[in-house]
Parts: C-alpha cells; sequence; structure tokens
C-alpha cells in the first residue's frame, strides 16, 4: 500500500507542511485547503500539476519550487519515487510573499527603498545544520531575521529566505 | 479524541432553576464520585426533546472531561528528561521521549 506522513508546523506568520511518503502516493488538494505557495524537495520525485491538465512540474530531491500560481486550484502530485516534500504555507492567500534558497555566505536584506521597509523576512531550516552567526539550526527551525544586520551562513544545510510583502 | 464521556444528575432544584451534575470520561482512573460536582441553570439546557436535553449536558460537559484528562498527573517514571539530537537510534535506546500527539505543532524559532 502507498502510504504518506503528513503533519504540519504552525507559527505566527505562516505554516509548514510536511509530506514523506512512498513511491506511486496520489495526493489530490483543493483550493480550500491549498495554502502552499513554495516546496522544497529534501528528496524523492513526483510529479506536480493542476487537475486535468498534461502540463506538470516534476518536484525533485534538494530543488526549490514556487507554486504560487497553483494556490487556488485543484492540483495533484503523483510520487515517481519515495518522496519527502516541505511546503511552506501561507496563512492567507491575499498576502504577497516571495521565496528562495539561500546560496550567500553573508546575507544582508538592508535597503532604503521606501516601498519594501514593511517587508519581514525570515529563514528557515529545510535540511541538514547550517550555522548562522554561530547558531546551529536543524529542519524546521525559523528565524526572523532583519535589516541592518547581517548574517553569516555556514551552509552546512539547506536555509530558505521568505519575505512577506506587506 | 476523547472516549464516551460520562454524566450523572446528582440533584435537581425546579425552584431554582438549576441541577448539579458531575462528569468524567469512560475510561477514567476514579469512580464519577470522586469528581467534582458542577452546578447547571436550567436557562443553559434544551429541554425541548429527551435526546437536545442530552446533548445541551454533553456540550457543557466535554470541556470539563477533557480538562480532567489534561489535569491529570504524570507518572514520575514517564517523566521525559532526554532532549536527544540525534538520527542514531542508539541514542535513543532506554531513554523516555516527549512529544506531542498532534499533527500540528508550533515552529521552532531561534533568535539570531
Amino acid at each position: 500500500m502507498t502510504t504518506c506522513r503528513r503533519f504540519y508546523r504552525e507559527c505566527p506568520d505562516f505554516n509548514i507542511c510536511v509530506n514523506i511518503g512512498k513511491k506511486d502516493y496520489v495526493l489530490a488538494e483543493d483550493p480550500g485547503e491549498r495554502y502552499t505557495i513554495f516546496q522544497y524537495g529534501v528528496y524523492g520525485e513526483g510529479k506536480f500539476a493542476r487537475l486535468f491538465e498534461s502540463d506538470y512540474i516534476t518536484f525533485e530531491g534538494g530543488k526549490f519550487y514556487d507554486v504560487r500560481e497553483y494556490v487556488h486550484d485543484n492540483v495533484v502530485f503523483h510520487s515517481q519515487e519515495d518522496f519527502f516534500l516541505i511546503g511552506f504555507n501561507t496563512k492567507d492567500k491575499n498576502d504577497g510573499w516571495e521565496g528562495r534558497l539561500i546560496t550567500e555566505s553573508e546575507l544582508d536584506v538592508t535597503s532604503n527603498a521606501p516601498e519594501i521597509l514593511h517587508r519581514r523576512y525570515f529563514i528557515i531550516c529545510f535540511d541538514g545544520k547550517p550555522i548562522v552567526n554561530g547558531k546551529k539550526l536543524k529542519r524546521y527551525d525559523y528565524s526572523e531575521i532583519y535589516p541592518n544586520k547581517k548574517y553569516n551562513i555556514e551552509h552546512t544545510g539547506v536555509l530558505g529566505l521568505f519575505t512577506k510583502l506587506s | 479524541m476523547l472516549p464516551n464521556i460520562l454524566f450523572k444528575v446528582t440533584s435537581n432544584n425546579p425552584t431554582d432553576k438549576q441541577m448539579t451534575v458531575k462528569f468524567c470520561r469512560e475510561n477514567a482512573p476514579q469512580p464519577i464520585e470522586n469528581y467534582k460536582t458542577y452546578n447547571i441553570s436550567h436557562r443553559n439546557l434544551d429541554f425541548s426533546s429527551s435526546n437536545a436535553l442530552i446533548e445541551s449536558i454533553r456540550s457543557v460537559g466535554s470541556h470539563i472531561a477533557q480538562q480532567q484528562f489534561l489535569d491529570e498527573p504524570i507518572l514520575e517514571e514517564n517523566k521525559s528528561n532526554s532532549d536527544i539530537d540525534s538520527i542514531d537510534l542508539d541514542d535513543y535506546v532506554g531513554k523516555i521521549i516527549s512529544v506531542t500527539s498532534d499533527s500540528i505543532n508550533q515552529l521552532n524559532e531561534v533568535k539570531l
């Protein structure tokens, strides 16, 4: 039997949705329950698409995906291998978010542009044990980070950077 | 999810329009007699049918039974004192680890 273990982690500004499953698992979500806007594949592979559409994305381990355009749609996921996916969920679909993996060894979100003064920034550990400003993070640890401060990163793991736009 | 809730009406006072009742869950560790008695005003009950009356008593008792469950003491032998950060199962052997039973949990915030 193909199975999937699913759980959530919450914080005041966003949620994390984790799916760990076997090959050939099929997951369907409707817009009422779908709040995932970014996805990170820890391992495995699977096809993700809008219901009944032939175009699909292949989620792969170690890669980050922007799935904001699917948040109002019926979607399906079919795993081609055993898989481990972490979803970044907005709490409100009207909120604007940007997301990406962090590659730089020194992170600085300082900007004087007036239109981004009210942005908020969060980092989340997706894998491994990266070290930020001397603190070792583990999977699902998160931190709000702030402008006018530099964050030195040792990339002994995978970190995502998420920006709340308003 | 809790098992069935028991209630036992211990008195009824039509003059004051109040009753007293005890609640506990079906698999409670003590007899229902040992649990606290609660006053319920008739105004909080639905007398339109027997099912409605029982349902209105249940709605009062469910959170009481849940709180009783949460307030139960942790046995000294069951107290966890281990916080292990390891993927080696050998590190877990013989230790008691406490985790939430719920699939929804809080993310761990780290101050940097």
